[in-house]
């Protein structure tokens, strides 16, 4: 056979290969376009069971939203102030020693690999259920998450400020605050803004299993089949997502 | 300072960077190091403040091996020497003034540091230092707004604001133009001549060496192939310094 034979042959196992992989997932997810012929029940749905939207809900709905902010603001801060000098630890370049390194890093990959659904489910019995453990779930997965970005950030500081600093003969902190932080500074704040605002899509959701804000209420009234109000409140949500998208993009061209 | 037997092998490299270097430098000379790259001058100037660590050999400062210092020891020998690189190294978001402080940091008490509280003394060094190099009028500039020579100039006053007894250079004319470049060496020179500062500094060019230097110092494959004056530095002595060249080449190098 010749290599064009063996070439052509190779992609169509490939397409193949993809093309069983689509299927079996649509399968599995009982995937099925022909489903949408009744794309008018929904129509119906929202036509007479959500509006009109009761707009007396509102004033209560901004309130929600702000606290679903406050949860993302408060978990996601507390989460950088933290992996700041963690960060350090999981960077080869300035870890005190191999062993801290490789624990540090493991650590921080197990907070971020548990999802912020389960760390919220965790901490019920201790917290209960509320903002708080919103609060908590979003800063242990953003920790890890911060953790690891920032580390990364610290390893490819260019080496030339930190040889000045430390040829003086300054102790190693100032090495780090002086021929490290200024460097980074800028690409720490673009991933936290990122980061805040991965924060509060997740409280939204956090909402759902009883961690308060605009996505508790949402849950709340789905469930009590109170559509006139819930038009109301994914109108708040999509404001408070658009708000924080742009907000979060904006600082982060300004810092950069 | 005397340097005995120098050894620097990187670890999964074949040859080792320095291969015993032996070298004595006295005290107020001008040293220019010359060599291809990958000679080991870097190597060497960064071996001399321990910015790298050797394997093998000693360094006697004073009459000390600076090879057996470490913490407090070491950063009290690193104040002695100051140093100077290719691309200025300056903190880029922070003033001129700033990055001369920088310069103190070995000396200030750690809290002063943190909270920015430098005595007047510290100050008034740093100011001096400036002055020195003639970037005294810009010392609230933001450090990335200036020129490559001013750089330069301010990375050279963060040396002097740590009254050293020996300055370090590597390759610090090699990012400037020939204009600037003069200058920077005639600063140099005139540190090196009114304070009594010793300069070691990697040079590439053998024009500027020759001109600047009181001693010259080739290095090839890791071991000094060469060590005198300016004025005995023909070319059969560059041709063991840069051995892999043509005579041509060698001229080139010469002008």
């Amino acid at each position: 056979m010749d290599n064009g034979v063996r070439l052509r042959m190779r992609r169509w196992l490939i397409g193949l290969a993809v093309l069983g992989i689509l299927f079996w997932s649509a399968m599995g997810t009982e995937s099925d376009v022909r489903k949408f012929a009744d794309i008018g029940a929904t129509a119906q749905f929202v036509a007479t069971r959500w509006f009109p939207p009761d707009w007396s809900v509102l004033p209560k709905a901004l309130h929600q939203a702000i606290i679903t902010l406050q949860i993302a603001i408060t978990g996601t801060f507390w989460a950088l102030v933290a992996a700041l000098p963690i960060a350090f630890l999981a960077a080869w370049n300035t870890a005190p020693h191999p062993a801290v390194y490789h624990l540090v890093r493991t650590l921080l990959s197990f907070a971020r690999s548990v999802p912020e659904i389960v760390w919220a489910l965790l901490f019920v019995p201790t917290i209960g259920l509320g903002p708080f453990g919103g609060v908590l779930a979003i800063f242990l997965h953003n920790l890890g998450v911060l953790g690891k970005l920032l580390s990364e950030l610290v390893e490819a500081a260019e080496r030339g400020p930190q040889e000045a600093v430390a040829s003086v003969g300054a102790r190693k902190v100032l090495v780090i605050l002086f021929g490290i932080i200024p460097q980074i500074g800028p690409n720490i704040l673009s991933h936290y803004f990122y980061r805040l605002e991965v924060g509060v899509r997740t409280s939204l959701i956090l909402g759902f299993i009883g961690a308060g804000g605009i996505g508790a209420q949402l849950f709340i009234d789905f469930n009590l089949q109170n559509y006139t109000r819930v038009a109301v409140e994914v109108l708040v949500i999509m404001g408070l997502v658009v708000i924080v998208d742009y907000l979060g993009a904006y600082l982060r061209s300004k810092v950069i | 300072m005397e340097i005995r037997d120098l050894v620097k092998q990187y670890p999964g490299r074949g040859r080792p960077a320095l291969d015993g270097v032996h070298l004595t430098v006295e005290k107020g000379e001008f040293i220019a190091i010359l060599g291809l790259s990958g000679a080991g001058k870097s190597t060497l100037i960064r071996c001399i403040n321990r910015l790298i660590e050797p394997t093998g050999g000693a360094i006697l400062w004073q009459g000390e091996n600076v090879l057996r210092k470490k913490g407090d020891g070491l950063r009290a020998y690193r104040r002695q020497i100051g140093m100077i690189f290719q691309n200025f190294h300056l903190i880029d978001r922070l003033s001129v003034f700033q990055n001369v402080l920088v310069g103190r940091f070995g000396v200030t008490p750690l809290w002063r540091v943190l909270l920015q509280r430098f005595r007047e003394e510290d100050k008034r060094m740093a100011m001096q230092a400036l002055e020195r190099v003639g970037m005294a009028d810009l010392h609230r500039v933001r450090a990335d707004r200036l020129s490559g020579g001013q750089r330069q100039r301010v990375a050279i006053a963060r040396a002097l604001a740590q009254r050293p007894a020996l300055i370090l250079g590597d390759e610090p004319i090699s990012s400037l133009d020939p204009a600037t470049a003069t200058a920077v060496m005639e600063l140099l020179k005139s540190i090196n001549q009114q304070e009594g500062i010793t300069m070691v500094l990697n040079l590439h060019s053998v024009a500027v060496a020759k001109q600047y230097a009181s001693r010259i110092i080739g290095l090839a494959g890791g071991k000094v192939v060469y060590d005198g004056t300016p004025q005995e530095l023909d070319d059969s002595a560059l041709s063991v310094i840069y051995p892999a060249q043509r005579q041509d080449a060698v001229e080139t190098i010469r002008r």
